[in-house]
């Protein structure tokens, strides 16, 4: 056989050197020739910021709009902190903030509850999972399993605009004239079905619920995505057992998530449709 | 107004500090080194700040048991209370072991591998040995704990038939607590809410007026009961969830609208010997103290000072129930046979109250 | 239903305001039940991404492979399917039958292991590694701190005796907070960190980082460690002023501690706002694969492009934890570099 000159390249990004001089020594094969369209599809500032249908700017929005919902959060913890340090004291912060529930700068016993309610609700379920799983499930499972993008990224679009549509609704909800929800993130009945039990349980209690219905179908959705990405999207060589334990995590997660979201939409159904 | 100014300044103070940031980068000498990766220096520093964490997190600890330990309940007042304690002293003695040791080995390995050019990792990915270890022994350890949790949870939720237990309901409502005893027959009457208003509104918890054992009932605000004999309660709730939490007793329970549920224990320290006891002179010492110094601010602005403090057993509502939860709470007094049934004799029956 | 059609699912017997509603049979034992058959898998579904994140970045920031890769995957499914059966550890003051008060409490044990699996598994990763503290490393190590220790009162909730006389005081607000609050929060922070230059293609600053880090964990700690106590003293949560019970006076003082760390805790969050945001403009343009990671993300181009890799997806040919490997110059093999001759993948 005549003498091949060997051939050497780096891998991008690392000294690592190999031969590529046998073409079955070329690390990169795949198997999706037919997405080289994508440099000739024309981005509006819209469908590139705004409407994405890219996972990494799904993440992107993702997180912005955690950490966003987290400041609120956080804020409102500070809040009913303040009170429980020195109870019934006159805060001026309390006079800006919270208007009509602080006369006199004195925080209302029926705001304290709401506080901490729609604190809880919101770091459980708008900093923690979407913060959390949709920031970094969008961004790494594509990339670390070796995929182009999500196996439907119009799906995962909706996905995050369905959540932004929650986190807009529970924000909204705090400026019901009655109060936002205030029966603890448990919400147990009667006390968050009753109206006559406590302000917080009418408008603020429906509006509470309208915007969970939004965040379960986003998760759902967003779940569903996960999984089929992680079961049929992987790389040539990227079996189960090679996949990064981050991979495994958020593939568990999401299946839980599928499994128990119907449970909520029911339950929710049921107390309060 | 206010509202104005207060943004004006956070907008302000937010460009002060972010101008400020910058004037410290840029006045750093330029450091073409510094990628924002770790450096070795960097590496060494953190790992020793992991270690003194380690301190930090014993001394946090420490101090906080020496400090804050004196708050915890004294030792229960009633029987099974004895058998809560013990299992829960010895459960945070495990826990406190594994703690100390993981804490430990966490932050000292951080401590002692912190990186450096010059140091290779070792390639250690798997033992079954290991794995094996630290399945079985927290296995072990689990095992143990649920084993005597299941035993003193048995005992203490199962309430065996005893004629001479006083039966007593506990009715919750937004925002207050009353107690029904059985009376002379020893049976409650059946209740239910939509008897509430008969009778003028004088049915306090609603008894059914057709139930003749409800006709000696007797319905009062301030719960009294006889040591060393067992009280049944039931718990019944007239609105929303509450529930019913006697600390000191090691009881609690849900009280439920349209459920009737139980909890039985045995006090076995009366209100006076429980005023006695060191730790509870203790507390209350400490808590006038309080109360002075805060009852000399209040009367410097012209408000009236506090009442002086002294021990009770408390019943107080734990579940969120409304914008009163945190002022819902009924006095228990624990005596004497003799003085609980003089008391009782005093108070009038559901018959004489409503006539 | 309940609210707008007047079907009584979880409502029964029930006056208030002064009239009698018309709702019977309903309980709202039922709706706990649901609703926890939901909550506790929820809990989970905000951990369990924390810990995967925690895994990447230890073994990264080590420069050595996960310890255990098959135990770890094994007690994130063992995890995952344990969740499902141990929601009514939050009920069993309820008033539902004790017998299901033993039941779960049995399962909620039963979860300890695979976690306990996890934090060892982690703490071996780092033995005679060669740690590089970047940010996300110190959070990371945070995580495993938090969660054991919440972990470990997790423990003391569960068992159904104990929880007799510590539900619904502080000490589980403690607890959930140092595990969810704390440990998962922790996560998303070294996620951010150590994926911010894939993310944004810039590296946040690592001092602030490191400020960021210090203020955080301390102000955590002092937050909700003296907030077992003030549950072990018996005080309620939810309670609106502790004012009314004399008996709760010599809280007041723990109460406010925790307050001013907590004032602390918000304040240094500050500075991570201002590094994530300030970063994206001004911070140090990153290269490609800046921490030296195995894994497939750091591959692809630094300035995002639809479709992730141009050309070719890169093949893959070893799990992703081939870090300092014996026989490799390098402390970290790529997963798509094939295997040399000679070369054994891993039976991992």
């Amino acid at each position: 056989m005549a003498q091949k000159n060997n051939r050497r390249a780096k891998i991008v990004g690392t000294d690592i050197e190999v031969d590529i001089t046998e073409k079955k020594d070329v690390i990169i094969e795949s198997h999706d020739e037919d997405h080289e369209h994508d440099h000739h599809h024309k981005e509006t500032f819209i469908t590139k910021y705004i409407f994405s249908i890219d996972h990494k700017m799904i993440s992107k929005q993702y997180l912005i709009t955690g950490l966003i919902m987290g400041i609120v959060g956080i804020a409102m913890s500070l809040l009913f902190r303040l009170q429980l340090a020195w109870p019934e004291e006159s805060f001026g912060v309390f006079d800006v903030l919270l208007g009509k529930w602080a006369t006199d700068g004195v925080m209302d016993p029926n705001v304290y509850l709401a506080l901490v309610t729609i604190h809880g609700t919101i770091m459980v379920f708008f900093v923690l999972t979407a913060g959390l799983s949709g920031t970094f499930s969008n961004l790494l499972i594509p990339l670390q399993i070796g995929a182009r993008d999500m196996a439907s990224g119009f799906l995962n679009m909706i996905s995050y605009w369905l959540f932004f549509i929650s986190s807009a609704i529970m924000i909204a909800s705090l400026f019901v004239e009655a109060g936002p929800a205030a029966a603890g993130w448990t919400i147990y009945p009667p006390l968050s079905a009753l109206p006559q039990a406590q302000p917080g349980s009418a408008a603020g209690m429906t509006l509470w619920l309208v915007s969970m219905a939004f965040f379960i179908a986003s998760s759902l959705l967003a779940a569903l995505n996960y999984i089929v990405t992680v079961l049929n999207l992987r790389t040539e060589g990227m079996t189960m057992t090679r996949l990064p334990l981050t991979v495994w995590a958020f593939l568990v997660t999401a299946i839980i998530g599928v499994v128990f979201s119907s449970i909520i939409i029911c339950r929710s159904i049921t107390n309060y449709g | 107004m206010t509202l104005l100014l207060v943004l004006t300044s956070l907008i302000l103070i937010s460009i002060a500090v972010w101008q400020l940031t910058k004037i410290l980068e840029l006045s750093k000498p330029v450091d073409y080194e510094n990628n924002e990766i770790a450096t070795d220096k960097d590496n060494d520093m953190q790992g020793k700040l992991m270690f003194l964490f380690l301190i930090f997190i014993y001394g946090l600890t420490i101090f906080s048991f020496f400090k804050y330990g004196d708050v915890i309940l004294p030792e229960s007042a009633s029987v099974h209370g004895e058998n809560y304690d013990r299992l829960l002293w010895f459960s945070f003695s495990v826990i406190f072991f594994v703690q100390t040791i993981t804490q430990a080995l966490l932050h000292y390995f951080a401590f002692k591998y912190r990186g450096n050019k010059k140091r290779k990792a070792l390639f250690f990915a798997d033992s079954n040995f290991l794995e094996g270890v630290w399945t079985i022994i927290p296995t072990i350890a689990l095992a143990g704990l649920i084993l005597y949790g299941l035993f003193t949870w048995v005992d203490i939720m199962t309430i065996e038939e005893n004629d001479e237990a006083l039966v007593v309901e506990l009715y919750a409502q937004q925002f207050n607590w009353k107690a029904r005893y059985a009376g002379e027959d020893g049976v409650l009457g059946d209740a239910n809410v939509r008897f509430l208003q008969d009778f003028d509104g004088k049915n306090l918890v609603g008894i059914d007026p057709t139930d003749r054992n409800g006709d000696d009932d007797i319905v009062v605000q301030e719960l009294h009961l006889p040591v060393n004999r067992e009280v049944v309660f039931r718990i019944r709730s007239q609105d929303v969830l509450h529930s019913a939490f006697m600390p000191h007793f090691r009881a609690q329970m849900n009280a439920v609208p349209g459920m009737i549920n139980q909890f039985a224990f045995i006090p076995n320290t009366t209100t006076q010997e429980m005023r006695l006891r060191p730790e509870i002179v203790e507390k209350v010492k400490k808590i006038n103290k309080i109360r002075f110094d805060k009852s000399e601010e209040l009367i410097a602005s012209g408000d009236f000072p506090l009442d002086p403090y002294e021990f009770d057993f408390l019943l107080l509502c734990n579940k969120i129930c409304g914008a009163s939860h945190y002022n819902m709470q009924m006095k228990i007094i624990v005596e004497t046979e003799e003085k609980f049934n003089k008391w009782i004799d005093e108070q009038q029956t559901f018959k004489e109250f409503v006539q | 239903m309940d609210r707008s059609f007047g079907t009584s699912f979880f409502l029964s017997d029930i006056f208030i305001q002064g009239e009698v509603l018309h709702y019977q049979g309903g309980s709202p034992v039922l709706f706990e039940h649901l609703f926890w058959f939901l909550g506790h898998p929820e809990v989970y579904i905000v951990l369990l991404p924390a810990l995967g994140i925690a895994s990447e970045v230890i073994s990264t920031n080590a420069r050595k492979p996960i310890f255990g890769y098959r135990a770890m995957v094994g007690s994130i499914l063992a995890i995952a399917f344990l969740s499902t059966i141990v929601w009514g550890h939050h009920m069993f003051i309820t008033g539902m039958n004790p017998f299901l008060g033993s039941v779960f409490t049995f399962t909620t044990l039963l979860i300890a292991i695979p976690s306990a699996v996890k934090a060892f598994n982690y703490i071996t990763t780092i033995w005679k590694g060669n740690i590089q503290f970047n940010p996300g490393m110190l959070f990371a190590i945070g995580l495993v701190s938090t969660f054991i220790t919440g972990g470990l009162t997790g423990i003391i909730l569960g068992d159904s005796a104990l929880d007799i006389n510590l539900h619904d005081t502080y000490f589980v607000v403690a607890h959930f907070h140092l595990v969810m609050g704390i440990s998962a929060l922790y996560g998303l922070f070294a996620g951010v960190y150590h994926w911010y230059p894939r993310m944004f293609g810039r590296m946040m600053n690592k001092n602030l980082g490191y400020i960021h880090f210090w203020i955080t964990a301390i102000s955590a700690y002092g937050v909700f460690f003296p907030m077992h106590f003030v549950g072990m003293a018996g005080l309620p949560r939810r309670y609106y002023t502790n004012t009314n019970f004399p008996y709760f006076d010599d809280v007041a003082n723990i109460n406010v501690v925790i307050t001013l760390f907590a004032l602390l805790a918000g304040a240094a969050q500050l500075v991570f706002l201002y590094n994530f945001i300030s970063s994206m403009f001004y911070g140090k343009k990153s290269i490609m694969n800046p921490w030296r990671s195995n894994t497939l993300e750091w591959t692809a181009p630094i300035k995002h492009m639809h479709g992730n890799w141009p050309g070719k997806i890169p093949h893959v040919f070893r799990w992703p934890y081939d870090y300092s490997k014996p026989g490799s110059k390098d402390d970290f093999i790529p997963q798509n570099v094939p295997l040399k001759k000679g070369e054994k993948e891993l039976q991992h």
